[in-house]
């Protein structure tokens, strides 16, 4: 919940033109902020249009490069001769000889360029080499890792997918699993192959899974990425291990996607992102799991306990934190107010808040402000020059992405528009309380609550509880208004109860299974009556939009039960 | 791989190809006088766009009349152009789109094209400003209201 990024921050974030810090805060407001998170990907699908246009349009109209190039030749040697002139002492037979091997390199270079291949030992370098610079960090901070693993047992139907976060010392490494058992497996694996101090996705990783295939790496290039695959020999196979690959993105040698196919199972690890904290942002559950026998070895063993010097009476931040959130839930201040809450320095809870309206200011001063162990800081709009207004942006008359079914059910622009702005913001109410529950779901992941106390534990459920409530009544509002859409533009779907909830999964998971159909859904409905980066047809996007229209109001069955 | 790309980048900037193979050699000879030179080359690909930019500059400097990126053969969008998505409905809409942004391109003035390809072949918004001979923040400035502006054109 922070101000909303501008246009030139959203590029540079793009563009890895941020510092750490900025890049840091950027990844952590797109998990909470819904239109910022749209604004970027529809930047990313304009900026992969303007590629393409230059690749597919641009460089095809170029005329064909020359086939030989015969001038270029005499003026290397030329330029070395000139080099050779009198007086020079630094011409020597050894400077010539190397002058004489770069001609020739640069030769090779401009000859069979066209044709060399991707080196994968080169890529594989320069990818742990980057990788490293990027996960560099001092004994102070701690790097936090999210990944999307999705595995399937090799007789299993169907793959699952399981977040997993993962908190990384320099001493250490911590992979927060949930119990998940995916995770579980995928964790025992690293464990064997000796990488229990590391994270999914880094340098070490890499080179020892590569270590472990044993066979020689081989690189493609896709589009701007390099895949590079390891296929194992006996002995990597007689670990269990079939084959290995990644992916690196060229631009900046970083490698986001893996791949690890076992005997038994297959894991494909996508990075969603990588940040760096100084130990005081991080939770003290994490350090405390992350380096459990530090505290004890920096007291001097024969002194006896005294008391820390400067800190506060033993504060439950969490507790706390729970608190706060609970407090702001009631006054609705969860739904889309640029609030951000954060564990500070000893015992401290810092709550900011960024462009928030006077009314809403008064509100939390008389909230939080005299509260012990809290600081409630107030921070202009960073940018205000992206309106919550516009993100609906109904597809004027004269469009040419118009279709004109929707033209003659509606039977005009006002109406056509009105309900437009009707039905998006019908999505954007599940949106506001699906990105608030994220935002707890990535603040106490599954099984990760047992430091709260039994009140704390039951504010936290009972504002899950609230959201879950608020989500199903807002998503049936969406699909009657859906309906109304694809009833009257003649779209016969067999009408389907949902199918019934998931036994056994937590709010957590089902509430970031939901947001996924909630944003999917309303991608097809932008895509469908808006201005869209990716406009669609009638035809193409009705029978979508049902599908997950139902496939949301089964999500929202799913985080109701599990918030019961 | 790198020859065809440079003389191409060059060619994209609106130079003639007699121009662009003169300069395409020039970035190479450049790269051989650097090597020579004992100059850490950290990275073949980068130096040779930042020199094959600086080298556009220099020509536009020494050619200064014209203002505006003038491709020889004005590109128009391909029928085969292939699209992402999967209908012919979509796919045609998909190929206006990239034919506006084409459009969008060559209306460019030639430095917030040149501006922008340098982004594309990976040169960091410092380079890219090095090159251009401006600050680091008009270089960030003029990626963003040029690809503001392609967006714009791409609705149109």
């Amino acid at each position: 919940m922070t101000s909303h990024l501008s246009p030139e921050r959203l590029l540079r974030y793009v563009d890895s033109e941020l510092s750490k810090y900025s890049i840091r805060k950027a990844t952590k407001h797109f998990q909470t902020c819904h239109s910022c998170a749209q604004e970027l990907d529809r930047l990313k699908q304009h900026l992969a249009a303007i590629a393409q246009t230059e690749v597919e349009i641009f460089e095809r109209s170029l005329p064909p490069p020359p086939n030989s190039w015969p001038r270029l030749e005499p003026r290397l040697n030329a330029v070395a001769l000139t080099s050779k002139a009198p007086g020079r002492n630094i011409w020597s037979l050894p400077f010539a000889y190397g002058s004489a091997l770069v001609i020739v390199v640069l030769i090779a270079l401009l000859v069979w360029g066209p044709v060399q291949p991707v080196s994968a030992k080169e890529v594989l370098r320069r990818a742990t080499t980057a990788d490293s610079a990027r996960l560099a960090i001092t004994s102070q901070q701690v790097v936090r890792q999210r990944v999307r693993v999705t595995g399937k047992a090799r007789l299993a139907s169907s793959a699952r997918s399981a977040r997993l976060e993962s908190w990384k010392s320099t001493k250490s490494a911590y992979w927060q699993t949930g119990g998940d058992p995916l995770n579980d497996d995928l964790r025992n694996r690293y464990q064997k192959n000796g990488l229990a101090s590391d994270l999914p996705l880094s340098p070490p990783a890499l080179e020892s899974w590569v270590k472990l295939a044993g066979s020689e790496p081989t690189a493609s290039r896709n589009g701007g990425n390099i895949e590079i695959q390891v296929a194992s020999n006996a002995e990597g196979r007689a670990h269990g291990l079939e084959q290995f690959s990644f992916r690196v993105q060229t631009r900046d040698w970083h490698v986001d996607e893996m791949s690890l196919a076992f005997d038994d199972a297959t894991f494909q690890i996508d990075e969603e992102n990588s940040s760096i904290f100084e130990r005081n942002e991080v939770p003290s559950d994490v350090l405390a799991r992350l380096e459990p026998s530090e505290p004890k070895s920096t007291r001097p063993p024969m002194h006896a306990p005294s008391a820390p010097r400067n800190v506060p009476p033993a504060v439950n931040l969490d507790d706390l934190e729970v608190a706060v959130r609970y407090d702001l839930h009631q006054m609705g201040a969860d739904l889309g107010d640029s609030i951000e809450i954060t564990p500070h320095a000893p015992g401290e809870l810092v709550v900011n808040a960024w462009g928030i309206s006077p009314q809403r200011k008064a509100q939390l001063t008389t909230l939080l402000a005299n509260k012990p162990a809290i600081e409630l800081e107030f921070q202009p709009p960073m940018d205000d020059r992206r309106s919550p207004t516009r993100a609906i942006t109904p597809v004027p008359p004269s469009s040419s992405q118009q279709d004109n079914r929707l033209m003659t059910f509606f039977g005009g622009p006002d109406a056509e528009e009105n309900y437009t702005r009707g039905v998006l913001q019908a999505s954007t109410d599940v949106l506001a309380h699906l990105y608030a529950l994220h935002e707890l779901a990535v603040r106490w992941p599954p099984g990760q609550d047992s430091d709260l106390s039994p009140n704390a534990k039951k504010q936290l459920a009972a504002i899950v509880r609230d959201h879950a409530r608020s989500i199903q009544t807002s998503v049936s509002e969406l699909e009657s208004q859906i309906d109304f859409l694809l009833k009257g533009l003649g779209y016969h779907a067999t009408s389907e109860t949902p199918a019934p909830a998931a036994a056994g999964a937590n709010w957590q998971e089902a509430s970031t299974s939901a947001l996924e159909k909630a944003r999917t859904s309303d991608h097809i409905l932008r895509s469908l009556l808006t201005l869209s980066e990716t406009p669609m047809s009638v035809s193409e996007a009705l029978p979508k939009l049902k599908q997950s229209t139902q496939e949301l109001e089964t999500g929202a069955h799913e985080l109701l039960a599990s918030a019961k | 791989m790198y020859r065809d790309d440079i003389y191409r980048f060059l060619l994209a900037q609106g130079l003639s190809p007699a121009v662009a193979q003169d300069l395409t050699q020039d970035v190479f000879v450049d790269l051989f006088v650097a090597l020579q030179k004992g100059t850490d080359v950290k990275s073949e690909r980068a130096w040779l766009y930042a020199v094959a930019g600086r080298a556009v500059v220099d020509h536009w400097r020494r050619e200064r009349p014209a203002m505006w990126a003038e491709l020889d053969s004005a590109p128009t969008a391909s029928a085969e152009i292939p699209s992402r998505e999967q209908s012919p409905e979509t796919q045609a809409a998909y190929t206006e789109r990239l034919a506006r942004i084409a459009a969008g391109l060559r209306k460019l003035p030639r430095e917030r094209r040149l501006c922008l390809q340098l982004r594309m072949k990976g040169l960091s918004y410092r380079e890219i400003a090095k090159i251009l001979r401006v600050s680091t923040s008009t270089a960030a400035e003029w990626l963003v209201s040029t690809i503001d502006r392609l967006r714009d054109e791409a609705n149109d």
